[in-house]
């Protein structure tokens, strides 16, 4: 982390610890899901790389419990703390102690109950597991974290447009991936458990329940094709219980560790959604060996894939043995590796997006390039950390994107356009500030009186007046239109914070709009911004 | 079933498996009847016929009588009805009863006198002797035993199952002219064998007898008319009822309760007894007269096992089979050193046990160690498994022990055991609910600087250094991390934090082992029907599963050539003509007591080898929780296989099953030389060891130069 005040090395060795600390990591990963619990303990190695130890899973009906009742059950919340209780004996085994080597998440079903807040503050106390729930956005995200490297391995991602789907139970994962990096990421209410539920309830049986199955199928389509690229999908990888199950359908069952990637063809994968469909729950459950919440989900998923996969008309479908805690790991063993390529994703997703609405790609780019550059010299004064310098970057991109509603106000539209939608890698809150801070680059001043400031906790208050002062002095620079960013360099005088601009012959514009949008600079930081052109002159003597 | 051949419709196509376990005593019994054999040989190998006469009355025919009892009498796979087979157990035990005594007293004993070991009578008492005998009534004995008198009005007191009591005629009182009957309880916590003084060797008297000569001392001046000494065995199939209780620990304890008083299945008593005694008794303990075994004397056979195992003596004992050391595994260096080398396969008890206790033992000592978890089915007293297990535990590694409390007969010392581990600070956990818990398997969990390693030990024994010494069994001790990952896979389902997820390697029952075996049995049927070289071998303690039998049957069928050696119950009938005329089953028993389970697929010229705690059973693949593990590690399996493979070509302490149920000893023959494999185990494992220890290099200390010119 960039916050970081001592210089990077091995964690300081406690008194009680052992003489020569291992050069692995062991970290773990609760799942919280709509069907089970789950953990996965792993260990990172000094490349990065995360090992597996443990694996262990306990169906719920957690899930269940949500989309059917809206509330999560008590005698449900108990059956959860006396798991969550074994895996703390586990993880204190394998010395799994600290907060930052165990992530506990909750997932679809947890951002629905109504008592969630309740269920959340009982594990925690009960089982001193601290528990967060997670958002789609972030969700999303760490799907991608999960599979990046397999498809990578697979040479998936490298040419061509992919679509990544998750089916979970209570809700739908899609990304899509142009040229191996994310464009878009989406999330649908749609879920294999959730769906087995509604059939349920309709009362569908016998033949009726492979229409009705995929008619919900269906459905989850319709949602997605007017958000996919353009361009044809060649690739679609699936992830989730209902297709690993498929997946082992059509290898056979094969002892060892399932293969991380098979390819299916959509073909067998209709056959087999639609024998699922007049399969009974219980003659799965005996057959494979399964739990009721597993058995009653595959139908709708694998009916949901077969549906997908027709309606992009591809012939395979590619399924990854991968899961939500490979995310989380994958995720913690970046932590100390930081993943460049995670950011240039952020990045890429913010640049597809304001091309989505026709913004000026090198104008932005410019404005981005000159935040970044005063973020990095007031790291002193500003005290913020590597996340916000992103949001930063991605409100730099984004800022101009109401220019497409209409010129005027235009920063409102940028506001509001970017508070609904979603930037891969970004969570809801990350978005919130992104949008805040795009408002701010012109006109009005952060005030209590913008509602939009106003709902923000303080903490949050203060980082997007910081951003989008810098914000408005990188977008003052940029008045001319330019092929690439200008290399600037940065002099503190006293109470002035010189802003010196190589090779410039006049920047009175610039000055001229930097007055106007230099007071919040001032404000934040207690320098007035100033411009300076730095021109090359003649060595004094000539060139002899 | 389909009629395919005559041979085939003759019989039922299993064998009763009560008969059948009755056969593999007759032939322990040839053992003992072996007069090439030392007498305390011989006398251990009785000894452990009436010992498994006891278990078998008290489980499998108490289980019969139950069910005869509730009116079921729907026939066995071998088509025979609860009551049938009763009757035939009857007949048959009977046939081994008198073999037993015949052996003890024709065979056995006149060999253990001319030995200098003597079973005195009363009567052949000198006075001195007979002084000492008396002196040991008065001193010790009458204190602690207390006459109860009965009759048939009253309640029949309470008296343990498998102990020895007299039953006492008195002459009646004299005003009403009846006759009056007393009972005395040979105290348990007396020797059976006393000791008398004697010139040379060792001479000794029974308890029984002492007690049976003064007896008229305990009723003061009363006639005693007749003492006999009397037995009897009670039903234990009390299945513990899970479903109903919550505290396992507790039930338990009510089962060891029970026991003591549930009904009688057999009554042996002395031959001399009256019609009278004999009479009472059977009325008094509802014994019919099928159940009653009139015997010459003495009872409890199983007793002489001690007698057979008293220190000295070695004249008439075998010389023993040093367990040998392990080359692979030096005892100077470090256990998991060795296992980070490569995997172990240990035959024992040919070879040493010591590796894996040393595999607990390090593991309890190093500060690296997160955890150990181990299963513990039969646990020996003063068990070093379990004194490590305390120490690591009281050193604050995270200890897992799973002691199976329904382990049959061991339960006192295994509920001893668990509290003590726990009071140490380990988990604890009292098995499974609704199955026992009866796989082979330690895992230590350490911490490396590469990374944290597991290493496990599988077995097919039990962790109780006492029966690796008795028993033959293997050994795999593996660093390999996909093992590793399994037995934590095993582990986190065994103690219930997590629902089982998939193996990589290993199997478990009851939920992967049964179906495993019917994919590679199907497998090696379906190579044999390409007109692929197909086989089976398998090493057991009992075939008994109709599921899996059928299955060999049609791999028979296909062509499938199999090799069995079962050391005891095999309900396959082998080589029928269109039913498994490509079956041969074996049956070795020898100075150990066979108890590896190993299986071999051919698998195509790339044989799969599997080791496994499992017998071939439904109790053991439905109910119990077991393992079967493959062996993958080239040497490894080599060994496995030559075991294997020695072991069927056995000619000399090896038994045909016949067709009919029968076995027939095998002999060596132009095709099948002599080969005891017993013993040419011991002797490659003794040639191993020794081939190492020459290539233990000699330390030659270097000098300087000056020092050897001078010196």
């Amino acid at each position: 982390m960039e916050t970081l005040k001592q210089p990077v090395g091995p964690e300081p060795v406690g008194p009680a610890a052992p003489p020569a600390e291992p050069a692995r990591r062991v970290v773990a990963a609760i799942d919280i899901g709509s069907s089970a619990l789950r953990l996965d303990i792993g260990e990172i190695d000094a490349q990065g790389r995360v090992h597996l130890l443990e694996n262990l899973r306990h169906g719920v009906r957690l899930g269940k419990d949500v989309f059917t009742t809206g509330r999560i059950q008590q005698e449900t919340l108990r059956r959860c703390v006396t798991i969550l209780k074994n895996y703390s004996r586990l993880l204190k085994e394998y010395g799994v102690t600290r907060p930052d080597q165990l992530r506990a998440v909750a997932t679809s079903f947890a951002r629905e109950a109504t008592n969630r807040d309740m269920f959340v503050d009982r594990v925690s106390t009960a089982t001193g597991i601290a528990v967060s729930v997670l958002e789609e956005a972030e969700e999303a995200r760490l799907t991608y974290l999960a599979v990046q490297d397999i498809l990578e391995a697979a040479g998936l991602l490298a040419t061509g447009n992919a679509m990544i789907m998750e089916i979970g139970a209570g809700q739908t994962i899609l990304l899509y991936l142009e040229n191996g990096r994310v464009t878009a990421a989406q999330s649908f209410h749609t879920g294999a458990l959730r769906t087995h539920e509604l059939v349920e309830a309709g009362g569908a049986a016998g033949p009726q329940v492979k229409r009705v199955l995929k008619a919900y199928a269906n459905e989850l389509v319709a949602q997605i094709l007017p958000a996919r690229p353009r361009q044809k999908i060649a690739t679609l990888v699936v992830m989730g219980a209902g297709a690993r199950y498929a997946a082992e359908q059509s290898e056979g069952k094969v002892p060892g560790p399932a293969p991380r990637i098979t390819r299916v063809p959509a073909a067998k994968l209709a056959e087999l959604a639609d024998r699922l469909a007049t399969q009974s729950v219980p003659s799965l459950v005996k057959t494979h060996k399964m739990t009721y919440q597993d058995a009653e989900s595959l139908a709708p998923a694998v009916t949901s894939i077969a549906q997908t996969a027709r309606a992009l008309k591809v012939r395979k479908v590619h399924i990854v043995q991968a899961t939500l805690r490979d995310g989380l790991l994958r995720e913690m063993a970046l932590r100390d590796h930081r993943s460049a390529g995670f950011e240039e994703q952020v990045i890429h997703s913010a640049l597809t997006m304001a091309a989505r609405y026709a913004t000026d790609e090198a104008h932005v780019r410019n404005v981005e390039a000159a935040a970044v550059a005063l973020y990095d010299e007031l790291r002193e004064e500003h005290q913020l950390g590597g996340h916000e310098r992103l949001l930063l970057r991605c409100a730099a991109l984004l800022h101009d994107i109401g220019l497409y509603v209409n010129t005027r106000a235009h920063h409102k539209h940028a506001m509001y356009l970017i508070q609904n939608s979603d930037l891969f890698g970004l969570t809801r809150h990350d978005m919130q500030i992104v949008a805040v801070v795009s408002r701010y680059h012109r006109k009005a001043l952060p005030s209590p009186a913008h509602p939009e400031f106003a709902m923000l906790p303080l903490e949050d208050r203060m980082t997007v007046a910081k951003l989008a002062a810098i914000l408005r002095v990188a977008d003052s620079l940029e008045r001319t239109r330019r092929e690439a960013p200008r290399p600037l360099e940065f002099r503190r005088e006293g109470n002035r914070f010189v802003i010196l601009v190589r090779d410039m012959e006049d920047l009175t514009m610039e000055r001229l709009v930097l007055r106007e949008k230099g007071n919040l600079f001032a404000d934040v930081f207690g320098m007035v911004p100033e411009l300076r052109e730095l021109r090359t002159e003649l060595p004094a003597g000539g060139l002899a | 079933m389909t009629k395919t051949g005559k041979t085939r419709a003759e019989a039922p196509l299993f064998l009763n498996r009560e008969l059948s376990w009755i056969e593999f005593n007759f032939r322990v019994m040839a053992q003992a009847e072996d007069a090439t054999l030392p007498p305390l040989e011989r006398l251990k190998f009785a000894a452990i016929t009436a010992s498994n006469a006891d278990e078998f009355f008290m489980v499998r025919v108490g289980g019969l009588k139950l069910l005869q009892a509730q009116g079921e009498e729907h026939p066995d796979p071998a088509g025979l009805t609860p009551s049938e087979q009763l009757a035939d157990i009857s007949v048959r035990m009977h046939e081994l009863v008198a073999r037993q005594y015949a052996c003890l007293r024709k065979g056995i004993e006149p060999q253990l006198r001319k030995g200098g070991i003597h079973r005195l009578k009363m009567e052949e008492l000198t006075a001195a002797q007979k002084r000492h005998a008396e002196a040991l009534f008065d001193d010790f004995i009458f204190p602690v035993v207390s006459p109860v008198a009965v009759d048939p009005e009253r309640e029949f007191p309470l008296l343990a199952g498998l102990e020895i009591a007299l039953y006492v005629r008195l002459a009646g009182e004299p005003e009403t002219g009846g006759v009056r009957h007393a009972l005395v309880a040979v105290p348990r916590g007396l020797a059976r064998f006393l000791t008398v003084p004697g010139e040379s060797g060792f001479a000794y008297v029974l308890l029984e007898d002492v007690i049976r000569t003064y007896v008229g001392r305990l009723f003061s001046g009363v006639p005693v008319l007749e003492c006999v000494a009397f037995r009897l065995t009670r039903n234990a199939d009390m299945s513990v009822r899970e479903d109903l209780a919550g505290d396992l620990l507790a039930q338990m304890r009510e089962v060891l309760v029970e026991r003591k008083e549930s009904g009688c299945v057999r009554l042996e008593l002395e031959k001399h007894a009256s019609r009278e005694a004999r009479a009472f008794l059977r009325a008094a303990l509802q014994v019919p007269e099928a159940d009653v075994y009139a015997v010459p004397g003495p009872l409890d056979l199983a007793a002489f096992f001690r007698l057979a195992s008293l220190a000295g003596n070695e004249a008439l004992k075998i010389s023993p089979w040093t367990p040998q050391p392990v080359p692979g595994a030096p005892a100077a260096e470090s256990i998991f050193d060795i296992l980070k080398r490569g995997d172990l396969l240990l035959h024992h008890p040919y070879e040493h046990f010591d590796p894996v206790l040393r595999l607990v033992q390090e593991a309890a000592d190093d500060p690296n160690t997160l955890a150990i978890k181990q299963v513990l089915y039969r646990v020996s007293e003063n068990s070093p498994v379990v004194t490590a297990l305390m120490r690591a535990a009281e050193r604050g590694k995270h200890v897992t022990a799973l002691i199976e409390l329904k382990a049959r007969f061991d339960e006192a010392r295994n509920i001893d055991w668990a509290d003590a581990l726990a009071r140490a600070g380990a988990q604890v956990i009292y098995g499974v609910k609704g199955y026992k818990t009866h796989a082979k398997i330690c895992v230590v969990v350490r911490r490396e600087p590469a990374g944290v390693v597991r290493y496990v030990h599988f077995g097919t024994g039990n962790y109780n250094e006492k029966t690796a010494r008795l028993y033959s069994d293997i050994s795999f001790l593996t660093a390999g991390e996909d093992y590793g990952a399994d037995a934590s896979v095993f582990f986190n389902t065994l103690t219930g934090y997590s629902q089982q997820v998939k193996f990589r390697k290993i199997e478990a029952a009851p939920l992967g082992i049964r179906p495993r075996l019917l994919e590679l049995i199907g497998a090696e049927a379906e190579r044999s029907r390409q007109g692929e070289e197909a086989a089976i071998d398998a090493k057991l303690n009992s075939l008994a599963d109709p599921e899996l039998i059928e299955a060999l049957y049609k791999a028979s069928q296909a062509g499938v050539k199999i090799q069995l050696n079962v050391r005891g119950i095999c309900c396959l009938r082998p080589g029928v003509k269109g039913l498994s005329e490509n079956i041969r089953v074996v049956s070795i028993v020898d100075r150990y007591l066979e108890h590896a389970r190993l299986i071999r697929f051919h698998n195509g010229g790339d044989p799969r080898l599997f080791i496994s705690s499992a017998d071939w059973m439904p109790r053991n693949l439905d109910r119990r929780v077991e393992l079967m593990v493959p062996v993958e590690d080239s040497a490894c399996a080599e060994r496995l296989d030559e075991i294997l493979k020695t072991g069927l070509a056995d000619t000399q302490q090896a038994w045909r099953l016949l067709a009919n149920g029968t076995y027939e000893r095998r002999q060596p023959d132009s095709r099948h030389p002599a080969l005891r494999s017993q013993e040419a185990f011991q002797r490659r494992a003794e040639a191993r060891a020794a081939a190492a220890q020459q290539q233990i290099p000699v330390l030659e200390p270097q000098r300087p130069a000056e020092q050897k010119k001078q010196g």
